[in-house]
């Protein structure tokens, strides 16, 4: 018998998190259930259109850190 | 070919025995999801950038009292702290009296003082805002799931870990966030590229 699998399945699948019986399953039957890929695209395209926004700290902040690291390590040895 | 990646565990040793290069690879390497992250849990481009040096000095003070013994979770740790920190930092802002005009308004925002970055702003400004409106309308909870999965890159079992729930819990939160951030952006035609 087949594992039923669930929406939940398909989120752990997305994110390479689904446990290896679950994933053969997802992947052997996953060209014949429309509704499967229809939820792993609408994944995707979530995926790329929050991963857009992506910040980085200033120059200063990061300036900062690595002098702290810098001198920690003065101190440490 | 490229050069085999060294794992964070080996960077923070080195790092340990005195290789401050190791370090700045170690920074490198999680800085943008760490600040991502930051942001979008305290909102505010100012009080990130503060949280995220402290976040990096709690790292630096740790690991050379030779308090790390995470092995390779050197991500879940460190985003452990960044929560701990935000959370704290969201706590004490709420406490804190907003300074209004004779109208209502904050002070702060008629100044002109707001938290867009200089970043934002080389971005399309409709796209971010619209995506950070949306994501700050979430419940509490699902914001937290959706920033900390596919911002700061954890693993469900690590979130539920880091938020002292349940890895069940967490699917359903983020499955959640997902349809409901999806239905915003579909209902008012935001179209994030």
């Amino acid at each position: 018998m087949i594992k039923p699998i669930t929406q939940s399945d398909l989120l752990l699948f997305f994110y390479n998190e689904a446990d290896e019986v679950t994933a053969s399953v997802i992947r052997e039957n996953l060209s014949d259930n429309q509704e499967w890929q229809s939820y792993l695209l609408e994944l995707e395209a979530f995926k790329s259109e929050t991963r857009s926004f992506n910040l980085s700290p200033n120059s200063t902040t990061l300036a900062i850190i690595l002098e702290e690291s810098r001198s920690q390590l003065e101190h440490t040895l | 070919m490229n050069a085999p990646i060294i794992a964070d565990g080996v960077l923070i040793q080195r790092y340990m025995q005195g290789n401050q290069a190791a370090f700045e690879t170690l920074l490198n390497r999680h800085r943008n999801r760490i600040f991502t992250s930051i942001y979008l849990l305290v909102n505010d481009r100012y009080l990130a950038e503060d949280i995220f040096q402290e976040t990096f000095i709690k790292i630096i003070n740790n690991i050379q009292a030779g308090k790390y013994n995470h092995e390779d979770k050197f991500l879940p740790w460190a985003m452990r702290i960044a929560r701990n920190l935000s959370i704290d930092t969201i706590r004490s802002k709420k406490r804190m009296p907003v300074v209004v005009d004779s109208e209502g308004r904050d002070v702060f925002d008629c100044l002109g003082i707001s938290v867009q970055s200089r970043e934002d702003e080389q971005v399309n400004q409709d796209e971010i805002s619209a995506l950070k409106f949306w994501i700050r309308e979430l419940p509490e909870e699902q914001r937290e799931v959706l920033i900390l999965r596919n911002y700061a890159e954890l693993s469900f079992k690590e979130i539920a870990i880091l938020t002292n729930t349940n890895i069940n819990t967490c699917i359903g939160r983020m499955h959640y966030a997902i349809l409901n951030l999806r239905k915003k952006m579909q209902k008012n035609a935001v179209k994030i590229k």
